[in-house]
């Protein structure tokens, strides 16, 4: 007798559960780390620790050491660093001088502006927020052996050419180097002209001693550069918007209005020259075009961010935040890598493969060519998705606070959480579209206001800052820790994994049911465990043993849900065979009473089921079925014939001892259907009109998993992530496709060139070890190894690859890095899943739920 | 003619032996110093020896006592007896479809067995010396073993119904597993008996009498001996499980060792000997890891391998107790040390990392006590024979990586 458990949780927290507050001083109450608030947050890669920096005056002497604290990696107490009185250390004329037990200038004061410089991130330099426009600040701090037991204070006050203090604008520096740069204005506001000079400063990481080594005036003309009808720039602080810098050269980005006559760049970079000299130039050939990074005429856009993405394909890209009034966008255009022209905007056609060299091994890639703008503005504007971060998509709120680049994926904290989108590549590695934007690390909803995160690509183990919270009258921040832990996002998910699957899950989905409501289904021996954020289900799957296989289709009057795996085939539905409503909003809804799991067809060992509108697929050892919905058909009492066809033979494509291992639609809007079916003996397309071909893979034919790290609404062309694998040789590689979509004319998958030789056809990645689980979202490669297979269980993560690098397992040595879940004696992970209403990121397998949140 | 008026103080010995150097579950090599008889005042000896386990003992490499089967790994792993072939045979393709994909997640002990079984094994010698003049003789041993696996019993480690895959996996490779191993890999993973007999054995040994007219100290005795182990012995059938050699599996081996025996206040004697051997290195087919997950008694490829035995070593040390009317009490330490193998394949492909990692190939010892009675008819003048009797019983107490059988034997000399 089938069995149905419904129980609905009494939790409406929509937000994660998991979050741990880090524990911060003594005044801060309820969700608050500290009792006033933060510029930033910033990792120190020298000691592993977050550094938190005040941007608030603090006027209570307790709290007064927390003006600038420190987070241990694997800690959740901020300790506080500041003391009232410490050594400085000054430069004058080349001679520096130290004096002990000074009045901390720190002490008590908020601090504008941190760069952590030096070659391990461990040397902030920050200025205070103490100036005003008529009496600006003008000294620069550098941190020394701030952990140590003889902390000191550096400090230098630049001075332009005629030997006048500067109002500091802005510190730059470029990550991971000693040379360091400083952006200043004349502090004598009757005399400031737009930014006045640019101070560049070194730092001397054996004597921690500041000096500027020189002074690079900007006042003659560099702006006219810029645009000779540049209207206004604004002679506060707030006309250098952005900056970034790439080693000695530095890009600005402005908030400008644009002049009557013609459109006006937004950004323009200081070139370093071999002479030392800076050249600065505007990073777009021609002005006068309407383009993402142009300003329309006599209209103020502002650049808020600018971040490079150094993609896995190898090129580069600029990333920008743009606002224009209350508008956000996020946009990204490809740069000139190579010594001319360098910092262009490039034409996205003009790829230079560096091989060579006596190998024939490809050592770079770049862009070499500027794009012309006036004749292919078309490749910098809004209609061109490759240019639009997040599809456009608006966002709720919409105010992007931060925008952090990590790998192919762009991450920006918003006024209402954190959101990522994943750059798509065609097979030459150029973007050509971008992933809408999603929650991620469940840090989601309205009123979830992020200022800042960092995230430890060697770790996935990640930190936000919040500031605006207020416990009574104190107005205070946070600082949240995002790790793996076995929190439950989805309260009471956890619990009914443990009680109706006995902690055991085979299989994870997350199913998107409409464009505003999914659900997560856990399933494992005897039952399936369905979760919202506020309700579970653990319906009696008992007919199907083990479950491994869901999926969902629709006939647009019922929705269905299905379920495979060991006995064959399920699908929960009424007696008359009805399924569910199609627009459900609730978990009750999907997984109504008096609907049970109906075994149905005559199936055994299911793998894997995908849907495409009304047409399910199954996916068994000997080949792919398919089956159109239809209630008659799943009625309890005298159900019509399931009328099942067998689309793929696993034998007649793949050999007489090949057996499907894996599948997935190509297309989700029912107009064509496409599968991409894995074998132990080959890939294969199959498309609804043009039957099979085979795929070429470089080296292992067998395939072990098909994924999607990236596809987006309405997209018809996505990447594909195969995970060619062999079980029986411990060996496992990954092949990237760009899979293309035309409605009616048939399909394509071409392999992304992740080549280590030119034109020869080579994994993106080549692992050590057969790894059961897969999944990316373009920052982060995670994969794990059962214990069954390698003892004991391994969890990996890469980072920072690029395909025609790992290819020869350069990766596995400088990329790889290993995670330790919170949990004993881990056997397997059966999957690692995303979901979509909060971005967390799940793995489940024996130990249950762990989540990264 | 057999010359008499040999050196009162020194015999001359040859022997054949029976076993091989390293006797099968560690039985005593028939010229094993611990129980060789001495050759009286005659010039031809026939030794009889009869040797019978009525218990194992096994180690691991830690020295953890364990079944005879658990010797080198708690648990077999059939999943990768099928593990190791190219990817695109019909083995690798079995696995991978169900060991990849979604489902694919095997249970921690999805394809393990558990296998047990009782040892049973017995072992018999004749060897016949020779003495020549000076102290030297020639002797010559050959062994005979029946060696017993039985009870054998395998038991499936894994949860065949809680995972998906696991289910599947037993479907698919291990309904029929012991037929399977047999046909597909001509391995019989059931028990067996096999008799046959050792190594021939053919010494030459010197040893001499050194009266000491003291109080404490009344004789020295050494010995020395060298010869060449001939592989008559029954070779290890590739085909069964966890069958050891009759001998040196089919090599020429080289024994040499040396004893002290010092006698004292008439009645004691202090044994130390040392023993040695040298195995010549030898082609033949075996079993080979060609997976590193791979146990020792799954192992699906048969080639062609050159073997580099390791060096043994074998210690005595011992107190007898010459009683009344020829009787004597003796007491034994005996501890041997058989360094690692090396295995070479030349074929296959075989991954000689893969290869070198079959625990079978490691480092074994084993520690033995050893209590006999024995009577010694040379103090009786009317017996002709010189008949020696020597009853003993073998204790092992501790050992690594080795199967010992505790043993109680006879042995009967007479001379002639």
């Amino acid at each position: 007798m089938k069995r149905i458990f419904l129980v609905f949780a009494t939790s409406f927290l929509y937000l994660h559960t998991h979050c741990v507050t880090i524990q911060g001083d003594p005044n801060a109450t309820g969700d608050q780390t500290f009792s006033f608030q933060l510029n930033s947050l910033q990792y120190n890669r020298k000691n592993n620790a977050l550094w938190t920096f005040s941007s608030d005056a603090i006027t209570d002497d307790a709290i007064k050491p927390y003006g600038i604290s420190k987070i241990n990696f694997n800690g959740s107490v901020a300790i506080p660093l500041l003391e009232e009185t410490i050594s400085i250390t000054t430069v004058n004329s080349g001679a520096y001088a130290t004096l002990n037990d000074q009045p901390n200038p720190l002490w008590g004061h908020g601090i504008a502006n941190v760069f952590m410089s030096g070659s391990d991130a461990d040397y902030p330099l920050l200025y205070l927020n103490d100036g005003s426009e008529t009496n600006p600040t003008t000294d620069v701090y550098g941190i020394n052996n701030f952990t140590s037991s003889t902390p000191g204070l550096l400090k230098i006050s630049p001075k332009n050419s005629g030997g006048n203090s500067a109002a500091i604008v802005q510190i730059l520096g470029a990550p991971g180097g000693s040379i360091l740069t400083l952006c200043a204005a004349d502090s004598n506001p009757a005399t400031r002209n737009v930014p006045a000079f640019i101070s560049n400063i070194q730092a001397s990481e054996t004597t921690g001693v500041l000096q500027q080594v020189q002074i690079i005036n900007v006042i003659s003309g560099v702006l006219g550069q810029l645009s000779t009808s540049l209207q206004t720039i604004n002679n506060t602080s707030t006309n250098l918007c952005a900056s970034l810098v790439d080693g000695y050269n530095m890009y600005l980005g402005f908030d400008l209005t644009a002049g009557p006559a013609r459109p006006t760049c937004l950004v323009g970079i200081f070139y370093r020259q071999t002479n030392g000299q800076y050249d600065f130039y505007s990073i777009l050939s021609e002005n006068s075009v309407t383009s993402v990074l142009t300003a329309p005429t006599s209209t103020n856009k502002q650049v808020a961010h600018l971040q490079f993405m150094r993609t896995s394909t190898g090129l580069t890209y600029l990333i920008l935040t743009v606002r224009t009034g209350v508008q956000y966008n996020v946009y990204a255009v490809p740069i000139v890598t190579t010594l001319t022209n360098y910092g262009m905007v490039a034409d996205v056609n003009s790829i230079f493969i560096d091989d060579n060299n006596s190998s024939g091994a490809i050592t770079s890639k770049n862009f070499d060519t500027p794009l012309n703008a006036a004749t292919q503005s078309a490749q910098i504007q809004s209609s061109n998705p490759a240019v639009v971060v997040g599809q456009g998509q608006a966002l709720s709120g919409g105010v992007i606070e931060n925008m952090i680049v990590y790998g192919d994926t762009a991450y920006i904290s918003t006024n209402n959480g954190i959101y990522y989108s994943q750059a798509l590549f065609n097979p030459n590695g150029t973007i050509f579209n971008w992933t809408p934007w999603a929650p991620v690390f469940g840090y989601t909803g309205v009123g979830v206001d992020i200022n800042s995160f960092y995230i430890n690509t060697a770790s996935t183990i990640g930190w936000n800052m919040q500031n605006g919270i207020v416990q009574g009258p104190v107005t205070g921040s946070a600082i949240n820790k995002i790790e793996w832990s076995g929190g439950d996002i989805y309260s009471g998910f956890a619990q009914y994994i443990n009680q109706y699957l006995n902690g055991v899950i085979q299989g994870l989905f997350a199913l998107k049911l409409t464009s505003s409501f999914s659900i997560m289904l856990a399933t494992g021996k005897n039952a399936v465990v369905g979760a919202t954020p506020i309700s579970q289900i653990a319906p009696d799957t008992s007919n199907i043993g083990n479950v491994v296989a869901a999926t969902w289709a629709t006939d647009t009057a019922h929705n269905w849900i299905f379920v495979g795996g060991q006995k064959g085939l399920g699908v929960f539905a009424q007696a008359n065979g009805a399924g569910f409503t199609t627009t459900p909003t609730t978990l009750g809804q999907v997984f109504p009473v008096g609907g049970d799991c109906n075994s149905i067809g005559n199936f055994s060992y299911i793998k894997k089921l995908q849907a495409i509108a009304d047409t399910v697929f199954v996916l068994q050892k000997d080949g792919v079925y398919q089956f159109t919905v239809d209630s008659n058909k799943f009625a309890a009492a005298n159900p019509t014939d399931l009328a099942v066809t067998k689309i793929f033979d696993v034998q007649e494509y793949a050999g007489k001892n090949a057996a499907c291992t894996d599948m997935i639609c190509s297309r989700f809007d029912g107009a064509n259907k496409h599968l991409v079916i894995g074998t132990t003996n080959g890939l294969f397309f199959y498309d609804q009109t043009q039957g099979v071909t085979r795929i070429d893979l470089p080296n292992l034919q067998s395939v072990h998993r098909i994924e999607f790290p990236a596809w987006g609404n309405g997209l018809t062309s996505a990447n594909m992530y195969v995970v060619a694998g062999d079980y029986a040789n411990a060996q496992a590689e990954i092949v990237r496709f760009q899979l293309f979509d035309f409605s009616g004319a048939g399909g394509q998958a071409r392999v992304i060139q992740d080549y280590k030789y030119t034109n020869t056809l080579s994994p993106f990645v080549i692992y050590t070890y057969f790894q059961n689980t897969f999944w990316t979202n373009g920052s982060f490669y995670l994969s794990t190894t059962n214990k069954r297979a390698l003892n004991p269980m391994t969890f990996t993560i890469m980072s920072g690859i690029r395909g025609y690098d790992s290819s020869t397992q350069k990766i596995l040595l400088y990329n790889t890095y290993s995670l330790t879940l919170p949990i004993d004696n881990p056997i397997f992970a059966s999957s690692i899943v995303q979901d979509p209403a909060t971005g967390v990121l799940l793995m489940a397998g024996n130990f249950g739920l762990q989540e990264l949140s | 003619m057999i010359k008499k008026n040999f050196i009162i103080y020194s015999t001359l010995a040859l022997a054949t032996h029976t076993a091989s150097a390293i006797a099968p579950y560690s039985f005593l090599q028939p010229y094993n110093f611990a129980i060789q008889p001495d050759i009286q005042d005659k010039t031809v000896q026939i030794v009889g020896l009869v040797e019978q386990a009525f218990d194992t003992r096994s180690y691991d490499a830690d020295g953890k006592q364990v079944n005879p089967l658990h010797l080198y790994e708690s648990q077999q792993d059939a999943l990768a007896l099928f593990q190791g072939f190219d990817s695109e045979s019909e083995f690798a393709q079995i696995l991978n479809s169900f060991a990849m994909g979604p489902g694919g997640v095997l249970s921690e002990n999805a394809g393990l067995y558990t296998v047990t079984g009782d040892v049973k094994a017995g072992a018999q010698a004749l060897g016949l010396s020779w003495k020549i003049s000076h102290g030297f003789s020639v002797r010559a041993y050959l062994p005979f073993y029946q060696a017993e696996l039985k009870n054998v019993d395998w038991v499936y480690s894994g949860d065949i119904d809680d995972i998906f895959s696991d289910a599947l996996m037993q479907q698919d490779l291990f309904n029929a597993f012991a037929q399977d191993t047999k046909s597909l890999f001509d391995l019989s993973i059931n028990g067996w008996k096999e008799t046959g007999v050792g190594d021939l054995a053919l010494m030459v040994q010197w040893q001499a009498n050194f009266p000491q007219y003291r109080k404490a100290l009344n004789n020295v005795q050494p010995r020395i001996r060298f010869g060449i182990e001939i592989p008559t012995g029954k070779k290890i059938n590739e085909n069964i499980i966890a069958m050891p050699a009759f001998g040196n599996d089919g090599a020429l081996a080289f024994p040499f060792g040396a004893e002290l025996n010092l006698q004292a206040f008439k009645y004691l004697e202090f044994k130390v000997n040392a023993q040695f051997w040298y195995i010549l290195g030898n082609t033949k087919d075996r079993r080979i890891k060609s997976f590193a997950n791979q146990t020792t008694l799954l192992l699906p490829s048969v080639v062609s391998t050159y073997k580099e035995h390791g060096f043994i070593q074998n210690f005595n040390l011992g107190l007898k107790i010459n009683l009344t009317h020829g009787l004597f009490a003796r007491a034994l330490y005996d501890y041997e040390r058989k360094s690692e193998d090396i295995l070479f394949v030349s074929q296959n492909g075989a991954l000689a990392s893969v290869v070198s990692t079959l625990k079978s190939l490691d480092e074994t010892t084993h520690h033995y006590a050893m209590l006999s009675l024995g009577f010694d008819g040379a103090v009786y003048e009317r017996f002709k024979t010189k008949p020696q009797i020597h009853l003993f019983v073998r204790i092992p107490f501790n050992g690594s990586a080795a199967t010992c059988v505790s043993t109680v034997g006879a042995q009967l000399s007479l001379e002639f």
